[in-house]
């Protein structure tokens, strides 16, 4: 019912014509469309209550056959809400106050002096039933809401004692009454004594011991000091909250168990992995040694026919033969050597770097004969690691740079380490061939991934996958720079420590 | 007398490994005198005289022994244990020639007694080459401890 509802039809009562058209004249002033039906005794005013099509009811005071006192009981019998305006001649300052206090929302006299004043007592009469109405919806609707929600509404005194209790919080406590509750309002809600003028408004959490049985209950109670004709008093809203306590420890558990399972997956990743080197390293292991009689048979094969003239068709299938299974000798050797780096135990020592590239420079010397290279080896930061497989690391990447510089007349290889916070990072720089930034990224460190510009080298490709591997198993990680017929950069890093070192 | 000074003894289960053997010594050394048993059990019994092999002329005891690990029988490993229980043939030089690289197997093989210890080279010409080196170090440079019969 919106606040504008107009006024539609009058209840009119009242014996006397003339005093009938006097209203009806003063009505109309106001109200021009509304229907004004008109009872003159009680048959008509019963009649009119039973169809009850009116909204608002204008009866006299003196009637032959009744008072205005009587109908008005009569109508609050019907609808004790129903707006309800006296209208007549005869009043004494009893019979109104009577009136009013039975219901009667106003009262006007008949004379010339006061009629006028009807139209606006029906239009104040009028809104205030319609604001009263509202009210009344409002309330309804919130009670309504409070229930629904299982929201506990209370009113009380700064000192505890319970003012106001709704039905909503007498179901959530258990209570039947609010004397009930007294008891445990004061004990379990009521506010704690502190200073008023700290805080206005909190927040708390209450847990209740379960009932009949039942699991424990958390209510959650808000409370704002607000100040009612003077007085501060304590109005409060309570609330269970109990299903979202049960859920978030249920999630809790969750996460736990998801913790414990995804710790659990791990290990069997992990061990998954080493199964899978196991793996690996078996079969190499198994497929070296048909591969190496193939290469053998191959090479005596070629002694016996060596003598014998042969077409050059059968002498170039001997060559490739020979040529590819001396290459699968190599694979296998490698592919052995590579698993063998991911299967051994890592013996973790100080590790001078400068003393590794020398003795891995040296190792190289056989290579270096005949070859113009200028070396710049900076001092390294020492680093903690297995030697041996730090060795392979500088072997690999040196032994790279000499390689892939032979084309040049000089070839410039230098060698840097530096300390940062998170790691140490080492580089090998060459002026070689260098490779395509775009290919590499894909394929640089691959097992026996060859890039297109280094195939006519000598190599299986095994080289950086062992570095990348080496290097990983000690937490670091490996990357390279590079551009065709520029060079190329290769680094790699390993963690940071505190090492002095004299080996 | 049943020791000449330089025949060897191979102890190998593989024809073809012995093929390749035979074929790298006889680039060596044309005429090399290499004496072959093919498992571990047969390798003892050889080394003790046991008897056919008591016939020391045409079964002499080695001056060098080649030795497999991976034997049907009694292994490679185990061979090696009971030489170097016996009196006298714990001197004799033993070259382990073998597939595996594993660390655990060259320690083991060491702690036992073994002189040195091969792995088999994947191309035949690096076999040669390994033999020639053998050839050259074991039995024309080393010098030879005492090693006369057993019976």
């Amino acid at each position: 019912m919106e606040l504008t509802r107009s006024l539609e039809r009058i209840l009119l009562v009242d014996d006397n014509p003339n005093d009938r058209l006097l209203a009806i004249r003063e009505i109309k002033q106001e109200f021009p469309d509304v229907e004004i039906q008109e009872a003159v005794d009680w048959e008509q005013v019963h009649g009119a209550f039973e169809t009850d099509a009116f909204d608002l009811m204008i009866t006299d005071y003196e009637l032959n056959w009744a008072t205005g006192i009587e109908i008005l009981h009569a109508l609050k019998d019907h609808d004790s809400d129903r707006p309800v305006i006296m209208f007549t001649d005869s009043g004494t300052q009893e019979i109104a106050v009577e009136a009013m206090k039975a219901g009667l929302d106003d009262y006007v006299l008949k004379s010339p002096k006061h009629r006028i004043r009807l139209r606006q007592a029906i239009r104040s009469v009028w809104e205030n039933a319609l604001i009263r109405r509202r009210a009344e919806e409002l309330e309804f609707r919130l009670q309504f809401l409070l229930n629904e929600l299982g929201v506990g509404v209370f009113r009380a005194t700064l000192d505890g004692k319970l003012i106001e209790a709704s039905d909503g919080l007498l179901n959530l406590l258990g209570f039947s009454s609010p004397a009930e509750s007294q008891p445990f309002f004061e004990q379990e809600l009521a506010w704690e004594k502190s200073d008023p003028s700290e805080q206005q408004q909190w927040h708390r959490e209450i847990k209740l011991e379960g009932i009949n049985g039942d699991g424990p209950r958390w209510l959650q109670v808000s409370e704002t000091i607000i100040q009612l004709d003077g007085q501060s008093v304590v109005d409060g809203l309570v609330s269970d909250v109990t299903q979202q306590k049960e859920t978030a420890a249920r999630l809790e558990s969750l996460n736990q168990t998801l913790e414990a399972r995804v710790n659990e997956r791990t290990e069997r990743l992990e061990q998954l992995n080493h199964e899978l080197e196991a793996f690996a390293f078996s079969v190499s292991h198994e497929l070296r040694a048909p591969i190496r009689q193939v290469s053998g048979f191959v090479d005596l094969l070629r002694s016996e026919l060596q003598p014998i003239a042969l077409d050059e068709e059968p002498r170039h299938y001997i060559h490739q033969i020979s040529k590819l299974t001396s290459r699968s000798g190599r694979m296998i050797d490698d592919l052995l050597q590579f698993s063998r780096t991911g299967r051994a135990d890592l013996q973790y020592t100080a590790v001078n770097m400068d003393k590794l590239v020398q003795e891995v420079k040296r190792q190289l010397s056989s290579q270096l004969k005949g070859r113009r290279i200028h070396w710049q080896i900076e001092p390294l930061p020492p680093a903690e690691g297995d030697r041996n497989l730090l060795r392979q690391v500088w072997q690999n990447l040196i032994e790279n740079a000499v390689k892939y510089t032979s084309v040049r007349e000089q070839a410039d290889i230098a060698v840097s380490g530096t300390r940062g916070a998170e790691e140490i990072i080492y580089s090998v720089r060459d002026n070689g061939i260098g490779f395509d930034m775009e290919d590499a990224n894909r394929h640089l460190f691959g097992v026996f991934e060859r890039l297109s510009n280094a195939r006519e080298h000598e190599g299986t490709g095994i080289g950086l996958a062992n570095v990348q591997k080496i290097v990983s198993r000690h937490g670091g990680r490996c990357w390279a720079d590079g551009e065709i017929d520029s060079g190329a950069t290769f680094y790699f890093s390993l963690p940071p420590s505190d090492v002095e070192t004299t080996a | 007398m049943g020791f000449n000074g330089y025949s060897i003894l191979l102890i190998e289960d593989d024809s073809n490994d012995i093929l390749f053997i035979q074929r790298a010594f006889r680039q060596v050394d044309g005429d090399y005198p290499i004496h072959i048993v093919k498992d571990g059990d047969e390798a003892v019994d050889y080394l003790s005289g046991k008897e056919k092999y008591a016939d020391r002329d045409s079964y002499p005891l080695p001056a060098l022994v080649l030795l497999d690990l991976k034997l049907p029988r009694r292994s490679g490993i185990e061979v090696l244990s009971w030489m170097r229980q016996q009196p006298v043939l714990r001197r004799t030089p033993v070259v382990v020639l073998t597939s595996s690289q594993e660390s655990t197997d060259v320690n083991r093989t060491y702690d036992v007694g073994v002189s040195s210890y091969l792995v088999k080279p994947v191309s035949f010409d690096a076999l040669a080459t390994m033999i020639a080196a053998m050839d050259a170090y074991w039995l024309k440079l080393n010098e030879y401890p005492t090693l006369s019969t057993m019976n």
